[in-house]
């Protein structure tokens, strides 16, 4: 059913293109994406039953959006998205990004401007564009820096309510990128429990506040590039009112504070491009859990990944990528957690080893193809392993996944 | 003269032949509608325009931006020998500001010719052309000195 109402709107969205091709205008700009992925994995679910000998095809991404240029300083851009992972995301159809863009001046030496709405939000080298598969780095994006398959949409760890402002400054070689946004209060969706808690719990959590700041450095026109990115988040969570029991264990209100800096390094040839990313993050979760000493509760997760892409024709590129995700840097082979909570210790990282390759078929029409061999299972998704939580996921697994994707 | 010095000969000749036949090396050179007043612009603000990030000239006129196709030879040689940098990084950036909100595209021409007829024709547009250019529009576009 799902497949079916997306491919639905996939063809809905591929009748729109024909129209947005024949007449664009140029201040009014209409585009898209559509992508179908396949999974085929052992050991552990990604992206619906992927273990199955028939795989899981419930991997779909659309998107539509419009932009216009009233002006040389103004843009009202939006962009709605249908998404579907498995069974942590089943997006029908939301607002990704709905925003005015003011720039009040911008010369020869720089700019800067406002964007207020919803934005999305710019950290490490991807996040803002991540839901065109044609921006990632791959089909699934490192799980150390891009928090994916665990509820991480829900979070609001794609967009948010807010304001931004921006500033550029070109000097020779040089060009300097801030982005700095601030978020107000706004729920998060039904997944966020899962995405910070790893488990249901009954109650809800909303953002009381957000603040990010990117600074970006493209070096001789992008041949090097650096990013350093910094987030904090107070998160607030209301309990269901039902009283506490083992079902029910989060029963009590409390606050979270999120912490997360990326760094970000990239350095391009004309065939050869290598990227590496580095983040830690900090959970404070003892204002969550009463009773919890704050040696327990706070966690210090940490991801990194180093990959390098090799474009052999125009066409036709290749990569190799290790990426890393530790849950807690002062637990990295997760013993600490084994001795406290019982679960196995290599829930408690995730050594990912991926080869894969991207096609562009026509400038609209590309596909990827990529292999995963892992060690730990951080970023499986209990939503997709049921029996995940019982200690039942497998340490040494992988996976292959295709996707299809046309743009305009 | 032996059979392989000949033949040294004759290969030389024709790869000759086929360079004059491919006529000059189509030198790739920044053209703005002629309405625009500067006779040069830094590098830095050609980036900054390419990139879809400077939209308006310093006079407010709205910044147009005409492109080829990423594998056209004349786009490979403006991206690499006047912008410095590669046809798949302006695409990366192109795809991130389209679908994050952040940004519109270039607009994308058929032909080197189709790109000079809508630089000719359009205010605040900026472009490129290599080559020979039609008489008839010589006084509708410039070419700028990149500093």
């Amino acid at each position: 059913m799902g497949s079916l109402r997306c491919w639905g709107i996939g063809l809905a969205a591929l009748g729109l293109a024909g129209t947005a091709v024949a007449g664009p205008g140029e201040d009014v700009q209409i585009h898209g994406f559509v992508s179908q992925g396949f999974v085929l994995s052992e050991g552990n679910n990604v992206n619906g039953s992927s273990t199955d000998s028939s795989g899981s095809a419930k991997y779909q991404e659309l998107g539509i959006n419009g932009s216009w240029r009233p002006r040389g300083d103004l843009m009202l851009a939006a962009q709605f998205a249908s998404v579907r992972a498995g069974e942590a995301t089943d997006e029908y159809l939301t607002l990704e990004y709905g925003l005015l863009d003011y720039t009040p001046w911008q010369a020869e030496n720089g700019r800067f401007g406002l964007r207020a709405g919803k934005v999305k939000l710019p950290f490490g080298f991807y996040n803002e564009s991540r839901d065109a598969v044609f921006t990632r780095p791959g089909i699934l994006m490192p799980q150390g820096i891009y928090l994916e398959t665990s509820g991480a949409r829900e979070f609001g760890y794609f967009s948010v309510y807010g304001g931004q402002f921006y500033a550029d400054w070109y000097a020779g070689n040089h060009a300097l990128y801030l982005e700095a946004g601030a978020y107000g209060d706004q729920s998060l969706g039904d997944s966020a429990d899962i995405a910070i808690l790893r488990a249901d719990a009954k109650g809800t959590f909303r953002n009381d506040r957000g603040f990010l700041v990117r600074l970006l450095e493209d070096y001789d026109g992008g041949r090097f590039r650096a990013a350093l990115s910094w987030a904090t988040v107070d998160l607030s969570y209301t309990p269901s009112g039902e009283p506490f029991s083992g079902s029910n264990p989060f029963a009590m209100p409390g606050k979270l504070d999120f912490r997360q800096t990326i760094l970000s390094f990239q350095y391009n040839w004309p065939r050869l491009s290598l990227t590496a990313e580095y983040t830690w993050r900090n959970f404070k979760l003892d204002d969550l859990i009463p009773g919890l000493s704050s040696s327990v509760a706070d966690l210090e997760p940490s991801g990194a990944y180093l990959q390098a892409t090799y474009r052999a024709t125009p066409k036709w590129s290749g990569f190799l990528r290790y990426d890393e995700q530790i849950r807690d840097s002062s637990d990295r082979d997760g013993r600490k957690a084994e001795a406290r909570f019982g679960l196995p210790r290599y829930y408690q990282f995730a050594h990912d080893w991926t080869v894969g390759t991207r096609y562009d078929l026509t400038s609209n029409l590309a596909a990827w193809a990529e292999f995963h061999y892992v060690d730990g299972v951080a970023w499986v998704n209990p939503l997709d392993n049921p029996d995940f939580n019982a200690g039942a996921a497998e340490r040494y697994w992988n996976l292959a996944t295709v996707m299809i994707g046309y743009r305009f | 003269m032996n059979r392989a010095s000949l033949r040294d000969i004759h290969v030389k000749a024709l790869m000759l032949l086929m360079a004059a036949m491919a006529g000059p090396a189509a030198s790739a050179e920044v053209i703005v509608n002629a309405a625009q007043p500067q006779a040069s612009i830094s590098r830095a603000f050609l980036r900054g325009m390419f990139g879809m990030r400077l939209r308006a000239w310093p006079d407010g006129t709205p910044v147009r931006v005409y492109v080829l196709g990423d594998d056209d030879p004349l786009h490979v040689e403006f991206s690499t020998e006047v912008l410095q940098t590669y046809p798949y990084q302006l695409r990366q950036n192109w795809d991130r500001l389209v679908y994050s909100g952040t940004g519109q595209p270039p607009i994308q021409v058929g032909s080197a010719e189709d790109l000079l007829r809508r630089v000719a024709e359009t205010p605040g547009a900026i472009g490129y052309a290599g080559g020979v250019r039609p008489a008839a529009l010589s006084g509708k576009v410039k070419v700028l000195n990149v500093r």
